[in-house]
Protein backbone atom coordinates (compact mmCIF):
# COMPACT_ATOMS: atom_id res chain seq x y z
CA UNK A 1 0.00 0.00 0.00
CA UNK A 2 1.70 2.78 -0.95
CA UNK A 3 0.73 6.24 0.99
CA UNK A 4 -0.72 9.54 -0.98
CA UNK A 5 2.56 11.35 0.23
CA UNK A 6 5.05 9.07 -0.82
CA UNK A 7 4.52 10.00 -4.15
CA UNK A 8 8.30 8.17 -4.87
CA UNK A 9 10.54 9.88 -2.18
CA UNK A 10 12.33 8.14 0.56
CA UNK A 11 10.37 6.79 3.33
CA UNK A 12 11.41 6.79 6.96
CA UNK A 13 13.66 3.52 7.91
CA UNK A 14 11.15 1.01 9.36
CA UNK A 15 12.63 -0.75 12.34
CA UNK A 16 12.03 -4.22 10.94
CA UNK A 17 14.33 -4.37 8.13
CA UNK A 18 16.79 -2.38 9.59
CA UNK A 19 20.24 -3.97 10.88
CA UNK A 20 20.49 -2.97 14.55
CA UNK A 21 23.31 -0.75 15.45
CA UNK A 22 24.44 1.24 18.06
CA UNK A 23 22.99 4.91 16.93
CA UNK A 24 20.13 3.22 15.79
CA UNK A 25 19.79 2.18 19.42
CA UNK A 26 20.89 5.66 20.49
CA UNK A 27 17.97 7.15 18.17
CA UNK A 28 15.53 4.95 19.09
CA UNK A 29 16.76 5.50 22.79
CA UNK A 30 16.46 9.67 22.31
CA UNK A 31 12.70 8.89 21.18
CA UNK A 32 11.71 6.61 23.96
CA UNK A 33 13.45 9.03 27.03
CA UNK A 34 11.79 12.22 25.24
CA UNK A 35 8.25 10.44 25.39
CA UNK A 36 9.20 9.19 29.36
CA UNK A 37 10.89 13.20 30.04
CA UNK A 38 6.98 14.00 28.57
CA UNK A 39 5.51 11.76 30.99
CA UNK A 40 7.76 12.81 33.96
CA UNK A 41 7.77 16.53 33.72
CA UNK A 42 3.75 16.36 33.41
CA UNK A 43 3.46 14.08 36.95
CA UNK A 44 5.89 16.72 38.39
CA UNK A 45 4.11 19.10 37.19
CA UNK A 46 0.86 17.48 38.59
CA UNK A 47 2.66 17.38 42.10
CA UNK A 48 3.51 20.79 41.99
CA UNK A 49 -0.41 21.65 41.37
CA UNK A 50 -1.21 19.70 43.89
CA UNK A 51 0.93 21.28 46.70
CA UNK A 52 -0.46 24.93 45.49
CA UNK A 53 -4.12 23.47 46.02
CA UNK A 54 -3.37 22.02 49.31
CA UNK A 55 -1.62 24.99 50.79
CA UNK A 56 -4.64 26.93 49.13
CA UNK A 57 -7.30 24.72 50.93
CA UNK A 58 -5.54 25.95 53.95
CA UNK A 59 -3.84 22.59 54.72
CA UNK A 60 -0.37 22.30 56.10
CA UNK A 61 1.98 20.56 53.86
CA UNK A 62 1.96 16.58 54.46
CA UNK A 63 5.31 15.17 55.78
CA UNK A 64 7.98 12.55 54.34
CA UNK A 65 7.17 12.07 50.74
CA UNK A 66 6.30 8.72 49.74
CA UNK A 67 7.89 5.89 47.56
CA UNK A 68 6.35 7.03 44.61
CA UNK A 69 7.23 10.09 44.37
CA UNK A 70 10.59 9.45 44.47
CA UNK A 71 10.39 6.55 42.42
CA UNK A 72 8.80 9.33 39.47
CA UNK A 73 11.75 11.59 39.89
CA UNK A 74 14.00 8.95 39.68
CA UNK A 75 13.03 7.42 36.70
CA UNK A 76 12.51 11.04 35.23
CA UNK A 77 16.15 11.70 35.90
CA UNK A 78 17.61 8.50 34.84
CA UNK A 79 15.17 9.38 31.50
CA UNK A 80 16.32 12.94 31.10
CA UNK A 81 20.45 11.93 31.51
CA UNK A 82 20.55 9.60 28.59
CA UNK A 83 18.43 12.40 26.77
CA UNK A 84 20.32 15.20 27.46
CA UNK A 85 23.51 13.56 26.47
CA UNK A 86 22.49 12.15 23.75
CA UNK A 87 20.74 15.44 22.56
CA UNK A 88 23.80 17.22 23.01
CA UNK A 89 25.68 14.82 20.49
CA UNK A 90 22.53 15.73 18.20
CA UNK A 91 23.61 19.34 18.38
CA UNK A 92 27.15 18.79 17.42
CA UNK A 93 25.52 16.70 14.61
CA UNK A 94 23.59 19.82 13.48
CA UNK A 95 26.78 21.80 12.81
CA UNK A 96 27.48 19.21 10.15
CA UNK A 97 30.42 17.32 12.38
CA UNK A 98 30.57 14.27 14.01
CA UNK A 99 28.93 11.81 10.66
CA UNK A 100 31.45 8.69 10.70
CA UNK A 101 29.58 6.06 11.44
CA UNK A 102 32.03 4.38 13.28
CA UNK A 103 32.96 7.24 15.26
CA UNK A 104 28.94 7.53 15.69
CA UNK A 105 28.35 4.06 16.88
CA UNK A 106 31.63 4.48 19.87
CA UNK A 107 30.13 7.77 21.15
CA UNK A 108 26.28 5.69 20.82
CA UNK A 109 28.19 2.61 23.22
CA UNK A 110 29.79 5.99 25.70
CA UNK A 111 26.28 7.53 25.73
CA UNK A 112 24.49 4.58 26.93
CA UNK A 113 27.47 3.73 29.29
CA UNK A 114 28.13 6.94 30.95
CA UNK A 115 23.62 7.13 31.16
CA UNK A 116 23.91 3.44 32.54
CA UNK A 117 26.34 4.55 34.97
CA UNK A 118 25.31 7.67 36.12
CA UNK A 119 21.40 6.18 36.18
CA UNK A 120 23.07 3.90 39.08
CA UNK A 121 24.26 7.10 41.00
CA UNK A 122 21.16 8.35 40.74
CA UNK A 123 19.16 5.49 42.29
CA UNK A 124 21.66 5.74 45.43
CA UNK A 125 20.82 9.06 45.65
CA UNK A 126 17.15 8.55 45.33
CA UNK A 127 16.85 5.96 47.67
CA UNK A 128 19.36 7.37 50.16
CA UNK A 129 16.84 10.51 49.95
CA UNK A 130 13.88 8.75 50.13
CA UNK A 131 14.94 7.17 53.63
CA UNK A 132 15.09 3.56 51.85
CA UNK A 133 19.11 3.12 52.78
CA UNK B 1 14.15 8.70 -7.08
CA UNK B 2 11.48 6.55 -8.68
CA UNK B 3 9.15 7.13 -10.81
CA UNK B 4 5.74 9.38 -10.02
CA UNK B 5 3.49 6.66 -9.00
CA UNK B 6 0.61 8.23 -9.90
CA UNK B 7 -0.97 7.93 -13.42
CA UNK B 8 -0.14 10.63 -15.63
CA UNK B 9 -3.04 13.00 -16.81
CA UNK B 10 -3.23 13.20 -20.74
CA UNK B 11 -4.62 16.30 -21.14
CA UNK B 12 -1.50 18.73 -20.21
CA UNK B 13 -3.36 21.96 -19.75
CA UNK B 14 -4.94 20.95 -16.74
CA UNK B 15 -1.54 20.27 -14.73
CA UNK B 16 -0.22 23.31 -12.79
CA UNK B 17 2.54 24.26 -11.13
CA UNK B 18 1.28 23.17 -7.93
CA UNK B 19 1.85 19.59 -8.45
CA UNK B 20 5.04 19.82 -8.44
CA UNK B 21 5.74 21.45 -5.22
CA UNK B 22 2.26 19.89 -3.50
CA UNK B 23 3.32 17.88 -0.21
CA UNK B 24 7.08 19.18 -0.27
CA UNK B 25 6.13 22.15 2.51
CA UNK B 26 5.71 25.61 2.48
CA UNK B 27 7.99 27.61 0.90
CA UNK B 28 9.74 30.77 2.52
CA UNK B 29 9.75 28.19 6.10
CA UNK B 30 9.49 25.16 7.40
CA UNK B 31 13.04 25.44 9.73
CA UNK B 32 11.20 27.17 12.50
CA UNK B 33 10.34 24.29 14.76
CA UNK B 34 14.02 22.80 14.01
CA UNK B 35 15.38 25.89 15.43
CA UNK B 36 13.26 26.61 18.23
CA UNK B 37 13.63 22.76 19.15
CA UNK B 38 17.13 23.15 19.43
CA UNK B 39 16.97 26.77 20.98
CA UNK B 40 14.78 25.75 23.63
CA UNK B 41 17.29 22.20 24.20
CA UNK B 42 20.24 24.76 25.17
CA UNK B 43 18.16 25.99 28.07
CA UNK B 44 16.75 23.16 29.14
CA UNK B 45 20.66 21.67 29.29
CA UNK B 46 21.24 24.64 32.09
CA UNK B 47 17.63 24.86 33.06
CA UNK B 48 17.32 21.18 33.72
CA UNK B 49 19.90 19.40 36.07
CA UNK B 50 19.22 22.73 38.01
CA UNK B 51 15.60 22.16 38.50
CA UNK B 52 15.75 18.99 39.21
CA UNK B 53 18.60 18.86 41.67
CA UNK B 54 16.98 21.49 43.26
CA UNK B 55 13.79 20.22 43.72
CA UNK B 56 14.95 17.07 44.98
CA UNK B 57 17.27 18.18 47.72
CA UNK B 58 14.01 20.25 48.89
CA UNK B 59 12.26 16.52 48.32
CA UNK B 60 14.00 15.22 51.43
CA UNK B 61 12.61 18.01 53.73
CA UNK B 62 9.24 16.93 52.55
CA UNK B 63 6.06 18.67 51.16
CA UNK B 64 6.51 21.43 53.30
CA UNK B 65 10.12 21.78 52.06
CA UNK B 66 9.13 21.51 48.14
CA UNK B 67 6.30 24.18 48.98
CA UNK B 68 8.52 26.29 50.99
CA UNK B 69 10.74 26.25 47.54
CA UNK B 70 8.10 26.55 45.13
CA UNK B 71 7.25 29.82 46.86
CA UNK B 72 10.95 31.63 47.08
CA UNK B 73 12.16 33.73 44.46
CA UNK B 74 15.09 31.31 43.12
CA UNK B 75 12.65 28.30 43.39
CA UNK B 76 9.76 30.15 41.57
CA UNK B 77 11.91 31.46 38.71
CA UNK B 78 13.55 28.20 38.29
CA UNK B 79 11.01 26.39 38.10
CA UNK B 80 9.11 28.78 35.89
CA UNK B 81 11.85 28.90 33.50
CA UNK B 82 12.67 25.37 33.55
CA UNK B 83 8.60 24.44 32.55
CA UNK B 84 8.49 26.81 30.07
CA UNK B 85 11.33 25.57 28.06
CA UNK B 86 10.43 22.20 28.65
CA UNK B 87 6.69 22.66 27.76
CA UNK B 88 7.81 24.30 23.88
CA UNK B 89 10.58 21.67 23.82
CA UNK B 90 7.93 18.77 24.87
CA UNK B 91 4.99 19.85 22.47
CA UNK B 92 7.79 19.90 19.33
CA UNK B 93 9.12 16.65 20.53
CA UNK B 94 5.77 14.78 20.68
CA UNK B 95 4.25 16.59 17.39
CA UNK B 96 7.29 14.97 15.64
CA UNK B 97 6.53 11.59 17.00
CA UNK B 98 2.37 12.23 16.09
CA UNK B 99 3.40 12.85 12.16
CA UNK B 100 5.41 9.98 12.31
CA UNK B 101 3.52 7.52 13.51
CA UNK B 102 -0.10 8.69 13.01
CA UNK B 103 -1.39 8.43 9.53
CA UNK B 104 -5.36 9.39 9.59
CA UNK B 105 -5.56 12.64 8.72
CA UNK B 106 -8.67 13.30 11.01
CA UNK B 107 -6.47 11.42 13.95
CA UNK B 108 -3.26 13.24 13.30
CA UNK B 109 -4.99 16.56 13.87
CA UNK B 110 -6.99 15.59 16.62
CA UNK B 111 -3.47 14.20 18.25
CA UNK B 112 -1.23 17.32 17.40
CA UNK B 113 -4.49 19.24 19.24
CA UNK B 114 -3.98 17.13 22.14
CA UNK B 115 -0.68 17.45 22.09
CA UNK B 116 -0.39 21.68 22.15
CA UNK B 117 -3.63 21.80 24.93
CA UNK B 118 -2.08 19.39 27.19
CA UNK B 119 1.55 21.23 27.39
CA UNK B 120 -0.04 24.25 27.24
CA UNK B 121 -2.18 23.23 30.18
CA UNK B 122 0.57 22.20 32.19
CA UNK B 123 2.41 25.29 31.92
CA UNK B 124 -0.52 27.40 32.71
CA UNK B 125 -1.26 25.18 35.71
CA UNK B 126 2.22 24.83 36.98
CA UNK B 127 2.34 28.71 36.37
CA UNK B 128 -0.09 29.56 38.07
CA UNK B 129 0.58 27.09 40.88
CA UNK B 130 4.06 29.00 41.42
CA UNK B 131 2.63 32.03 41.41
CA UNK B 132 0.13 31.68 44.18
CA UNK B 133 2.71 29.67 46.23
CA UNK B 134 5.40 32.81 45.75
CA UNK B 135 2.65 35.31 46.19
CA UNK B 136 -0.13 34.06 48.37
CA UNK B 137 1.22 30.84 49.56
Amino acid sequence: MTPDWYRGRPMSPHLQVWRWHWTMAASIGHRVTGVGNYLGVSLIGLWIVALAMGRADGGTPAGPLGLLFWAVLYLFSASVTFHIMNGIRHLVWDSGRGFDPDLSSKISVAIFAAAFVLAIGELYLALTWAGVL
Amino acid sequence: MAANPQTPIKVSEYRTPLKRVRYFGAAGHGVEHFIAQKSSALGLIVLLPLFLVSFALNAREGAAGLTAWLGSPAGALVTLAFFTAAAYHMRIGMAAIVVDYVHNRALLYACLLANTFFALALWLSVAFSVLYLAFRG
